[in-house]
């Protein structure tokens, strides 16, 4: 851990958002549309004030233990044997995830743009690229994620465009409160995936705590706040360019609106999109293979954190050949975020309660 | 230098992997389709007519095939039987819609052009009276840029508001909505030129009916749709003793419009829209247009003129069912309990309408 002391909290904010926009940023009014309809927009608010309330609980667990990312700590709360079966089923849980965001990656490239490219090139690909920037070290990582993010903002100016060339019906969001509030409850929960790569901010923390604990909060905060407002203007777009009914058949609502500009000289926006897109997706996978990788390299540290990140890069790469169909995916999908729940919220606040019974914790000076 | 002499020997195969790609399409392969059109032959086979441009001794040429089928992608793998080269309909830019087709549901026609992520749904689209290939075959013969000719027609239309701005992907969301109906630009041939002829209107997805030239501008400026230009000529007396004084001509400057639902009881649903503009002349013989009192009478006049139209306009509207205004959009949004209760299609034309339209003159040229 040479030379990671000059990490910002601009770094953690951007590290927060590069993870959390990732592949579901395009069919993310969808899905939350599907459920609670025309007030789609609110459940992706509400799941904003949700993702909120966790990261203060991360940051309080993690606050606790100011040196120590959670694959330390989880030893020294529940014991050796308790610790490490819940670092190696973090480790495990960063893999699955990383496969489902390139499988759901591939898909829709393949759909939209490469249709007759085999998915393992496109998630060699993504891989590739993904595998090359993970293996380095935290500080390198986010330098790129810093470079990258000037992208986002190209993807919320081409959706503004299409707020001005296209003739969106604003009366489409009316009457709010429509659908009711268990659906728009029951909406919250579409949001959540889409929000999902907030729980880095569990390892990340000693790597930001040099710049005060407070600012590790304020950063992952304004990470949260940027998400939770662009993906509720995503969903405002997609719900007043669409009209309802049309929206139920449209599952990447964000890159058909795109689609149907046409500008003089650039026929299909969407392919510039995508393109702009699939840096977001990379990121992601990257957090995420980090994520494993950091999780391996603290216990064996004799291993190059390389032959790591290639390990758990191909093994991800390997689950996501297996689903063929539609149907497999989703069945995939149902299963990692259902799962996710326990790595989200149950285990961490198992940890939060056993540190606050007993009384565990350390001082941020010892490091 | 060892690890210099292997990164450049991998770099050099890298490079022969790349010259392959599954997602090419290249130029010289494909024929170029840009425009189209689709007829209904009888009561399942459609024919699709396709304009193809060609290159011959540098100076474009068009060429015309023809396809038969049960759906589009049937005509389409039929025409591609016919040319040389693969058939690339991905930059067409001007749909034409039979009359036959148009009655039916336009949407299943459609659904091809939503489904393919290399179509592009900003084409336009436009319904013919009669057989829309026959407009083609017709330009064909006389050798013009067939797709920039059909496309200038509609933008020149557009820019004059005399027919809505439309083209595949915003008619899909109007389809789609239960509150809306939308109106097509209508093309037909006359003396054998092909002409705009006003606009289609749509219930649902069929079309129901016809609007004028000058209804569909009408219709456009109560729909707050006005574009750069629009132009009307009212009728004002009948006693001249030249025709030509009976009429004024003159340019619609600014209009704003506004729709209001007035009563929302299930049975009794009243809606009024309340157009304003201001206008100025661009011919009227008679002149004498700075007398105030003058003004006046031309300004009721022409109101007057213009709320007469507008109700016929919107008996014409209200007779084909096609919810022009968007009223059932309206209603769902800001009455939704009366929306429960009614069925749409039953109701709207029993509905009541109130048009009023107000003129004023801000302007008369150069002369007075």
């Amino acid at each position: 851990m040479k030379n990671q002391t000059n990490l910002t909290s601009i770094q953690l904010m951007l590290f927060i958002v590069q993870t959390q926009i990732g592949v579901g940023v395009l069919g993310l009014p969808f899905s939350v549309f599907s459920i609670s309809k025309g007030d789609a927009w609110i459940s992706v608010l509400l799941a904003g004030i949700v993702v909120q309330l966790l990261i203060t609980i991360f940051w309080v667990l993690g606050r606790r233990f100011p040196a120590k990312s959670l694959f330390q700590y989880s030893i020294q709360l529940v014991g050796k044997a308790g610790g490490t079966f819940i670092n190696v089923s973090y480790v495990f849980y960063g893999v699955l995830v990383t496969s489902l965001i390139l499988m759901y990656s591939t898909a829709i490239i393949k759909t939209w743009v490469l249709t007759l490219t085999p998915k393992w090139i496109i998630m060699l690909l993504l891989m590739g690229t993904a595998v090359y920037l993970g293996r380095e070290l935290l500080s390198d990582i986010c330098n790129v994620y810093v470079v990258v993010s000037g992208l986002i903002f190209f993807l919320i100016l081409i959706s503004i465009v299409v707020l001005i060339i296209y003739p969106v019906d604003w009366r489409y969001l009316l009457p709010i409160g429509h659908s009711g509030g268990t659906k728009i409850l029951k909406g919250i929960k579409e949001a959540y995936f889409s929000m999902l790569g907030f729980e880095l901010l569990l390892f990340l923390f000693p790597y930001f705590q040099h710049n005060g604990k407070r600012s590790v909060l304020f950063s992952a905060s304004m990470a949260n706040l940027f998400v939770t407002l662009l993906y509720a203007f995503l969903t405002i777009v997609s719900l007043i360019t669409f009209s309802p009914e049309e929206l139920v058949i449209i599952p990447q609502p964000v890159l058909y609106y795109v689609k149907s500009l046409y500008l003089q000289i650039v026929e299909r926006i969407d392919l510039v999109f995508v393109s702009l897109w699939v840096v977001s997706v990379i990121t992601s996978l990257t957090s995420y293979l980090f994520l494993s990788t950091e999780g391996v390299a603290h216990t064996f540290k004799r291993i190059k954190r390389s032959v790591i990140t290639i390990f758990f890069g191909s093994s991800a790469f390997i689950i996501a050949l297996i689903p063929n169909k539609e149907a497999e995916m989703e069945l995939y999908n149902k299963w990692v975020i259902n799962t996710s729940y326990l790595f989200i919220l149950i285990i961490p606040f198992l940890l939060l309660g056993i540190s606050f019974i007993f009384k565990k914790k350390e001082r941020g000076k010892n490091v | 230098m060892r690890k210099k002499c292997i990164i450049g020997l991998v770099l050099l195969i890298i490079n022969l992997s790349l010259a392959g790609c599954w997602d090419q399409r290249l130029l010289k392969n494909g024929r170029l389709v840009f425009s189209s059109s689709f007829d209904m032959v009888d009561e399942d086979t459609i024919r699709a007519t396709a304009i193809i441009r060609d290159f011959k001794d540098q100076t474009p040429t068009n060429v015309v095939v023809q396809g038969e089928g049960q759906t589009i992608r049937e005509t389409r793998m039929s025409m591609d039987r016919k040319i040389s080269g693969v058939f690339e309909p991905s930059k067409n830019r001007v749909f034409l819609l039979g009359e036959e087709l148009a009655k039916k549901d336009i949407y299943k026609f459609l659904d091809i052009f939503y489904r393919d992520p290399n179509s592009s749904i900003s084409a336009k689209l436009a319904v013919v009276e009669g057989n829309g290939g026959d407009i083609l075959t017709k330009l064909s013969e006389k050798n013009v840029l067939i797709s920039e000719f059909i496309i200038e027609l509609l933008t020149s239309a557009e820019v004059s508001t005399g027919i809505p701005k439309q083209n595949l992907q915003t008619v899909c969301t109007v389809m789609f909505d239960e509150g809306k109906d939308f109106a097509l630009p209508l093309i037909k041939m006359k003396d054998g030129e092909v002409v705009l002829d006003g606009t289609a209107i749509f219930h649902k997805n069929s079309q129901t009916g016809t609007l004028s030239f000058k209804e569909s501008s009408l219709y456009l400026l109560m729909n707050n749709q006005k574009a750069k230009r629009t132009r009307f000529v009212s009728k004002i007396g009948s006693d001249n003793k030249m025709n030509i004084d009976n009429y004024i001509t003159y340019n619609v400057s600014k209009s704003k419009s506004k729709l209001k639902i007035v009563s929302d009881t299930p049975e009794n649903i009243q809606v009024k829209i309340d157009v304003k503009m201001d206008i100025s002349i661009v011919e009227y013989p008679k002149d004498k247009l700075t007398d105030k009192s003058e003004l006046k009478k031309l300004n009721k006049k022409i109101s007057n003129d213009l709320t007469v139209d507008a109700k016929k306009m919107i008996e014409k509207i209200q007779l084909a069912n096609s919810d022009l205004f968007g009223i059932g959009r309206e209603l769902i949004a800001y009455h939704p309990k009366t929306w429960e209760k009614i069925k749409w299609a039953e109701t709207y034309p029993t509905i009541t309408i109130v048009p009023t339209i107000k003129v004023d003159i801000v302007g008369h040229g150069i002369i007075n």
